[in-house]
């Protein structure tokens, strides 16, 4: 019976730091404490995961994501509280156990299958699946130290899926390659996932979260700062994010850009508030960038909200620039100039004017 | 049925331990008592690890392992040649106890000077599973006996070239380097801890070895040094490992006060070693 059960484990490590050195907290990472010389990467987690639970971990970089999992592997003792684990895990981190440059491919999957708890016999039968799964061919009989990135990851992720563990620790951070081997990846983590019967996932990807989860925990300097049923939480996380966004909050902005992008990358439409948010705060970095402008313009009707007069006005001197003959542009440039909105800066009020002149 | 139970979960099991409590639970003999344990489950793993470092490490090479060998032989026969003339002893006996004792040294030395680095190579290891730290001393202590007995094959020929016969005192040889192995794996192991909480000792360990190397009886023999300074071995632990196997290896049999050294420092530096390791289990890896 696979169990977790994590009770107020902290995770400190020691460092030396002059105490002269202190300054506000950093945008990631854990606390720095320079009094005791300790930076908190783990604060008070207490959880407890049972048979079928699929955990999902969130958080921005350095949130404490890597080190949760390293604590849950018995890598990292925690330093106060306690952690019990029964069942037998398997990792996939960016580190392999035993796994040597020296080696051959082949011999690599022989450590490191025994250090995954495999016997000879159980290595001997998968070896030629490994490899073909690892898409090697006759590097395998090469010595890893001349693998391209990619093949090394290739090899790692082939051997750490190739154990049947009853409890599964991803840290989905690791790259996996080209796009083919990403897709086939894929497939074979969720075979592996159907197998084991806890797992615990750490991604930045929330809809890979929420399709893999039951559960989720959100991370942030860490610490537990939401936790709840995976759909959910990453839904009431974005709304977080879109609200702090919309309180001109440059965290929040940022987040909100980088959610936005995350779903793009996935080929998943944001939701028009959160590409919002995003996009004001691409637009803090390029604000010349009239494509994107457009985009936002376009956002924020689609919401059936206002476009605020700054941005129309922006738009229009735009459109007439690319085309001076339209009128109708420039009776509604006109008219913007008219109200004399607040919100337009002075300098883009003279740009229209100048523009209606000619 | 009970007994099928049984045997379903022993299958289920697999040889890696697959139940922990971390920080580990108990005094510090309890907690070393347990890793010990775990090491000797991981022993697939260790056994293999520690040969198949000799083999990569002497990868493309075409002596392999046995460059050392050949080091060795050539230090031994100058060596042998010179020092017999200056310390006026019979070349042919001179020559069997330097190349001898340089031989049983150079595991003494290896099992000292690697075994600061042991934990620090360690590293991916321990910071993907949860792995006992015991098991790198023992996979240490085997790959320093794998040399040796690369080594060893200067022994023999050398002893077949000189037609000496060391006789049945060589089997005492056998206990004596199993007490030597056992020196090491509490040796390596508190020399791992130390050197991966403080990266000056595996330096300081090596020129310690340099300065022992003459400091020890190996190129000499110990009555050189007279009555009045005889202490300077007698109090000398290396001289005492040293002895136990080189006695037999050149036919004699070993002082009893070599054999209680031997072991003395076994039972006191075992306990001492696991006792700290015990302690500072579960801060070791803050150390990387």
């Amino acid at each position: 019976m696979a169990r977790i059960h994590v009770e107020h484990a902290w995770v400190e490590f020691p460092v030396a730091i002059a105490r002269s050195h202190q300054s506000k907290q950093a945008a990631t990472g854990g606390m720095i404490d320079s009094a005791r010389g300790v930076v908190t990467a783990l604060q008070d987690v207490t959880f407890d995961l049972r048979e079928g639970d699929r955990l999902g971990l969130i958080g921005h970089n350095g949130a404490g994501k890597s080190t949760m999992l390293r604590l849950l592997a018995g890598c990292y003792p925690p330093t106060r509280g306690r952690i019990h684990v029964d069942g037998r895990i398997s990792t996939l981190f960016n580190t392999t156990p035993g796994l040597s440059l020296n080696g051959t491919g082949r011999e690599n999957v022989l450590i490191c299958g025994l250090h995954l708890g495999l016997t000879r016999a159980q290595i001997a039968a998968r070896m030629d699946e490994i490899i073909d799964f690892a898409e090697l061919g006759d590097y395998i009989d090469l010595p890893v130290r001349i693998y391209s990135s990619g093949m090394l990851t290739r090899l790692a992720f082939a051997i750490a899926t190739s154990v049947d563990p009853e409890i599964l620790l991803l840290d989905e951070g690791l790259a996996t390659g080209d796009a083919k081997f990403a897709h086939r990846a894929e497939k074979r983590m969720s075979e592996l996932v159907t197998r084991s019967s806890i797992l615990v996932i750490a991604s930045h990807s929330e809809a890979l979260i929420a399709n893999m989860c039951t559960r989720c925990v959100m991370l942030e300097h860490g610490r537990i700062v939401a936790e709840g049923s995976a759909d959910t939480l990453v839904e009431n996380y974005r709304n977080a994010v879109i609200e702090a966004a919309r309180a001109d909050d440059q965290h929040g902005l940022r987040q909100a850009y980088v959610l936005a992008n995350d779903m793009a990358k996935r080929g998943e439409l944001p939701p028009p508030e959160l590409e919002e948010q995003g996009l004001r705060y691409a637009l803090q970095l390029q604000p010349d960038d009239i494509a994107m402008w457009q985009r936002l313009g376009k956002v924020i009707t689609t919401q059936g909200k206002p476009l605020p007069a700054d941005i129309e006005m922006r738009l229009l001197i735009a459109t007439l620039q690319n085309d001076p003959s339209r009128a109708d542009i420039a009776g509604r440039l006109d008219v913007l100039i008219r109200e004399s909105d607040s919100n337009i800066p002075l300098k883009m009020r003279d740009e229209a004017k100048a523009l209606l002149r000619a | 049925m009970v007994d099928l139970t049984i045997r379903e979960t022993s299958k289920q099991t697999g040889p890696a331990p697959s139940s922990f409590i971390s920080p580990a639970p108990g005094g510090p003999f309890a907690v070393a008592m347990q890793d010990i344990r775990d090491a000797f489950h991981y022993s697939p793993v260790w056994l293999h690890a520690g040969w198949v470092e000799v083999v990569w490490r002497f990868r493309r090479t075409r002596l392999g392992p046995f460059w050392h060998t050949l080091g060795l032989a050539v230090f031994v026969i100058v060596m042998g040649v010179i020092w017999s003339k200056v310390l006026k002893q019979d070349p042919v006996s001179y020559f069997q106890y330097v190349s001898t004792s340089l031989i049983i040294w150079s595991l003494i030395s290896t099992l000292a000077n690697d075994g600061t680095a042991i934990l620090i190579n360690g590293q991916y290891t321990v910071l993907a599973m949860r792995y006992p730290y015991i098991a790198f001393a023992f996979a240490h202590v085997w790959r320093s006996f794998l040399l040796f007995l690369h080594h060893a094959v200067l022994y023999a020929v050398i002893m077949v070239a000189t037609f000496y016969n060391p006789g049945g005192a060589l089997l005492l040889a056998i206990p004596g380097l199993l007490l030597v192995l056992a020196n090491g794996v509490w040796v390596s192991l508190l020399f791992g801890m130390i050197g991966l909480r403080r990266r000056d000792f595996g330096p300081a360990v090596a020129s310690g070895m340099q300065l022992l190397l003459f400091a020890t009886p190996i190129f000499w023999q110990k009555d050189l040094l007279g009555a009045q300074y005889a202490w300077v071995s007698d109090y000398n632990p290396f001289y005492h490992l040293l002895n136990v196997v080189r006695e037999p290896m050149l036919g004699r049999v070993p002082t009893t006060e070599s054999w209680l050294w031997a072991c003395g420092t076994l039972v006191l530096g075992t306990l001492a070693t696991l006792w700290l390791y015990g302690r500072k289990r579960d801060r070791i890896v803050y150390w990387y």
